[in-house]
C-alpha cells in the first residue's frame, strides 16, 4: 500500500493540514461531531472523503468540505507482533510449507477493498494449529504474488527451490499458491521434476483466509495429512472436492483444471476422479490404479523456452494473427480447436506456412474434456496432413506448459515432438 | 402483575427494530426473497475464527469455536443461489433496498452519511454462511414523534437478514437459507425514561411510519424488535427477537420488575451483612 494509504487530492491535503495520519484516534467537527479512528482508503475512490471507523465499528465516509476542524485524541500505536513459541513433536514427520502468495495467505486490503497476500507462512501455521498435530511444519516465503501475476520465471524459481530439497528429510512439501494459475504451476513442476522423491502438494483457497468460512484451513490440513501418509510421489493439487467442508481432492498436477470462477470445488480432474481423496476423518483414499512415479528415478529437467502460443480457434479467427506469431519468433503453437480437434479451412494456408517455418503445432480441444481424434473427419485428416500433432486428452493449459518445457529441454524438432508425445508425468 | 411505579424505579428502554424490506430481490443477489418448506439441496460446513480488520479475535467467535459444530444448510434454488452458499462473491447492492433505507432515514430526519461503507459483522453461529453479516450504517441521529414526545433516533442501518435456524443439537445445527440475504433496515432508538405502555406506543408509531412507505414487508417475522431494558443502578439487559407488540409491554414489565427485585435483594442483603458486622456476628 502507498504511504498515503489511498488518500489523494483534497482529502490528503486535509490530513496533512491537520497533521493526522491513518490509525490516529480523532474527533472531527463538521455538521455533527464524529469520533473514531482514521482508516485507509480504497485508492480508486474519490478524493472528497475521509474514512473514519466510529465507536460502533462501522466505517463511514465524511465529506472533506464539511469538516471544520480535526483534533487528534491519540496517535496510533504499533501493536508488536506476538510470535508464538512452537513446540516441536519429535515423533512427527517434517513438512516444508513454501508460500508463493494467493488468497490462502491473505487478508482484506483497504487499498482496493479486495484481498492482499499476507507476508509470513508462519501466519498460516498460527491460523491452523491442527497442522501441529500432523507434522512439524517449517515455513518459508519464496515470494508473495497473486497467481495471475506469475510468470514462467516464477515456475523455474519454485522448481529450483524444490530441486535443492531433493535430498532433504522432509516427508513432503506444501506450496501455498493462488488458485488462478495453480494448474499451470503444477504442470510445470510435474514435468521439470519428474520422479521427485517426495510428494509435493499445491494448496490454495477460494475464500480468503481472513474470513470464518474460508476453505484454507481444511485444504491445508488435508494436504498435510496426504503428504505424510500417502507414501506416493508426484506433484498434486489439493482443494475442496465440492461445496461441503468434507472431502478434499488431491488431483494429479497434469490432469487438473480450474473449472469455476468462485466455488470451493472449482478444481476438477479432467475425465476422471481425483487421484486421491482425503475423507472428513482424514483418511487417504486412493482412486488411481497405478501410481505413475512409483519406481521412477528422479530426472530433473528444469529449462524452459516461453516462445509458445496458445491459440483458441473460433469462427472468424483471422489467419494473419498466426502469421504475426510466426514473425515474432514463436516456436510452437498449441491450438485449442473445436470438437475432436479441428480448425476451419480458412486456417489451412497459414498452418502450412507455420510448418514450413519449423514450428511445432499441437492440437487440443476447447471442449476441454474428452480426447482429440483427428482421423474421424475430413477436417481432422487435412490438418494431420498439414503437420499438426494431436495431443490426445491433454488439457490446453497443460499442453502449453509442456510445450514450453519440451522446447527448453530438446535440441531439435524431432526431439521436441517425441517429448510432447511421451507420457512424462501422467499428463495423458 | 402488581402495580409498580416505573418512573420511580428509573426504567429506561432502548428499542431496536429490524424491518424486512419489500423488494423483488435480496440485498446482494438477484434471488427472490421467498420462504418455503421445500429444499432442493443440502450441504455442510464448519466455520472457524478469523482475525478482524484490526487484527483482533472476536470473543463471541472464540466461544462458538470451542463448541465446533457441523452446520447443515438447506437450500431452495428458488430463493438462494451461489451467493447465499458463499460460493460466489456478492453482487452489487440492490438499488431498491438502498432507496428505501434512504427514504426511511429522511422520514426520521436522520443525517445520512456522505459515503456509506458496507461492513462485515462477525457471526459464526452458522446463521451466515460467510461467517459474517454484511451491514452498513446509513444515517445517524434524528427523531420520531410519538404523540407529543420526540424520541431520539441513534442510527439507521441497512443489512442482510440471517438464515433461519431449523434445529440445534449437541454436534450439529441446521439452517434454511431462504431468509439469508433478505434486506433489513435496522432502526435503533435512543433509550428513554418511560413505562411499558409508552414503549408499545413508540413501536406502533414506528411501525406505522415504516408501513406508510408501502415498501416494507408485512406479516409474522417481517418485523422483529430487540429491547434494551435497565432500571436505576442496574446493568442493561437486551431481550432479542420480540415479534408481537402485545408481548412487548409484558416483557418490559416483567424484566423491569426482575431487575428492580434483584436490586432490592442486594440492598437487603447488604443491610443484613452490615448489621451483623456491627453486632460482631462473624
Amino acid at each position: 500500500m502507498s504511504e498515503d494509504k489511498g488518500y489523494s487530492g483534497n482529502a490528503l491535503s486535509c490530513l496533512k493540514k491537520n497533521n493526522v495520519k491513518v490509525g490516529d484516534s480523532i474527533k472531527i467537527t463538521a455538521d455533527l461531531t464524529y469520533s473514531g479512528i482514521l482508516m485507509p482508503r480504497y485508492e480508486s475512490s474519490d478524493d472528497k472523503h475521509l474514512v473514519v471507523k466510529l465507536g460502533s465499528g462501522y466505517n463511514v465516509g465524511i465529506d472533506v468540505d464539511e469538516i471544520e476542524k480535526i483534533e487528534i485524541v491519540s496517535s496510533s500505536e504499533v501493536k508488536p507482533e506476538k510470535s508464538e513459541e512452537r513446540k516441536e513433536d519429535v515423533d512427527l514427520p517434517k513438512i516444508l510449507l513454501l508460500s508463493t502468495g494467493g488468497t490462502i495467505a491473505s487478508k482484506v486490503d483497504y487499498r482496493t477493498g479486495a484481498v492482499t497476500p499476507a507476508l509470513s507462512a508462519s501466519d498460516i501455521n498460527e491460523a491452523v494449529p491442527e497442522l501441529g498435530q500432523i507434522a512439524n511444519i517449517d515455513a518459508e516465503v519464496l515470494f508473495s504474488e497473486y497467481s495471475e501475476n506469475l510468470q514462467p520465471e516464477h515456475w523455474t524459481e519454485i522448481a529450483e527451490k524444490l530441486d535443492s530439497l531433493a535430498n532433504s528429510d522432509y516427508k513432503g512439501i506444501l506450496i501455498a499458491h493462488g488458485t488462478d494459475t495453480m494448474h499451470y504451476t503444477s504442470s510445470f513442476l510435474s514435468f521439470a521434476l519428474a520422479g521427485f522423491p517426495i510428494p509435493v502438494a499445491l494448496v490454495g483457497s477460494q475464500r480468503s483466509s481472513d474470513r470464518p468460512s474460508s476453505d484454507a484451513a481444511i485444504n491445508l490440513i488435508a494436504a498435510s495429512k496426504f503428504l505424510v501418509e500417502s507414501n506416493t510421489k508426484g506433484v498434486f493439487l489439493v482443494m475442496h472436492h465440492n461445496d461441503n467442508d468434507q472431502t478434499v481432492a488431491c488431483h494429479m498436477g497434469t490432469r487438473v483444471r480450474k473449472n469455476h470462477t468462485s466455488k470451493r470445488g472449482a478444481f476438477e480432474t479432467m475425465g476422471g476422479d481425483p487421484a486421491f481423496i482425503v475423507t472428513p476423518t482424514l483418511e487417504i483414499q486412493k482412486n488411481i490404479q497405478d501410481e505413475f512415479f512409483k519406481d521412477a528415478k528422479y530426472n530433473p529437467r528444469m529449462k524452459i523456452d516461453t516462445k509458445v502460443a496458445l491459440v483458441k480457434y473460433h469462427p472468424g479467427y483471422d489467419p494473419k494473427l498466426i502469421e504475426n506469431l510466426i514473425q515474432t519468433g514463436c516456436k510452437a503453437i498449441i491450438f485449442e480447436g473445436t470438437g475432436l480437434g479441428h480448425v476451419g479451412r480458412t486456417m489451412y494456408d497459414v498452418v502450412k506456412k507455420a510448418k514450413e517455418n519449423n514450428l511445432f503445432l499441437g492440437m487440443t480441444s476447447q471442449c476441454i474434456d474428452g480426447r482429440v481424434r483427428m482421423t474421424v473427419y475430413e477436417s481432422g485428416r487435412d490438418l494431420l496432413e498439414l503437420g499438426i500433432t494431436p495431443l490426445e486428452n491433454m488439457t490446453p493449459e497443460t499442453s502449453l506448459v509442456k510445450a514450453m518445457w519440451a522446447l527448453g529441454n530438446s535440441k531439435n524438432a524431432d526431439e521436441l515432438k517425441s517429448l510432447m508425445l511421451e507420457n512424462i508425468a501422467s499428463e495423458f | 402483575m402488581s402495580e409498580i411505579d416505573f418512573e420511580k424505579i428509573g426504567l429506561k428502554v432502548g428499542l431496536e427494530i429490524h424491518q424486512q424490506l419489500d423488494t423483488s430481490k435480496k440485498l446482494f443477489c438477484k434471488c427472490r426473497p421467498t420462504e418455503s418448506d421445500e429444499y432442493t439441496e443440502k450441504f455442510s460446513r464448519r466455520l472457524r475464527t478469523a482475525k478482524s480488520e484490526l487484527g483482533e479475535l472476536d470473543p463471541a467467535a472464540l466461544f462458538e469455536k470451542t463448541k465446533s459444530k457441523k452446520i447443515n444448510y438447506y437450500v431452495n434454488s428458488q430463493s438462494s443461489c451461489l451467493v447465499e452458499k458463499d460460493e460466489e462473491p456478492p453482487h452489487d447492492l440492490d438499488h431498491d433496498a438502498k432507496k428505501i433505507s434512504l427514504l426511511i432515514s429522511s422520514m426520521l430526519e436522520s443525517k445520512i452519511f456522505s459515503e456509506i461503507h458496507v461492513m462485515r459483522k462477525t457471526v459464526i453461529d452458522g446463521s451466515n454462511t460467510t461467517g459474517f453479516q454484511r451491514t452498513m450504517l446509513v444515517s445517524q441521529g434524528g427523531n420520531l414523534k410519538v404523540n407529543a414526545k420526540k424520541i431520539g433516533v441513534q442510527a439507521v442501518c441497512l443489512e442482510e437478514d440471517a438464515a433461519k435456524l431449523l434445529m440445534d443439537e449437541q454436534h450439529e445445527r441446521n439452517y434454511s437459507l431462504d431468509r439469508l440475504g433478505v434486506p433489513l433496515v435496522e432502526i435503533a432508538l435512543e433509550p428513554v425514561s418511560t413505562k411499558p405502555s409508552e414503549v408499545k406506543e413508540i413501536a406502533l408509531t414506528l411501525g406505522r411510519l415504516l408501513r406508510a412507505t408501502r415498501m416494507v414487508k408485512r406479516g409474522i417475522g417481517s418485523i422483529r424488535q430487540d429491547v434494551n431494558i435497565s432500571v436505576m443502578n442496574s446493568g442493561v439487559v437486551e431481550v432479542k427477537g420480540v415479534q408481537q407488540l402485545d408481548q412487548l409491554e409484558k416483557i418490559i414489565g416483567y424484566e423491569a420488575k426482575r431487575q428492580h427485585g434483584l436490586i432490592l435483594i442486594t440492598e437487603k442483603t447488604q443491610k443484613t451483612i452490615y448489621n451483623n458486622l456491627k453486632r460482631g456476628c462473624f
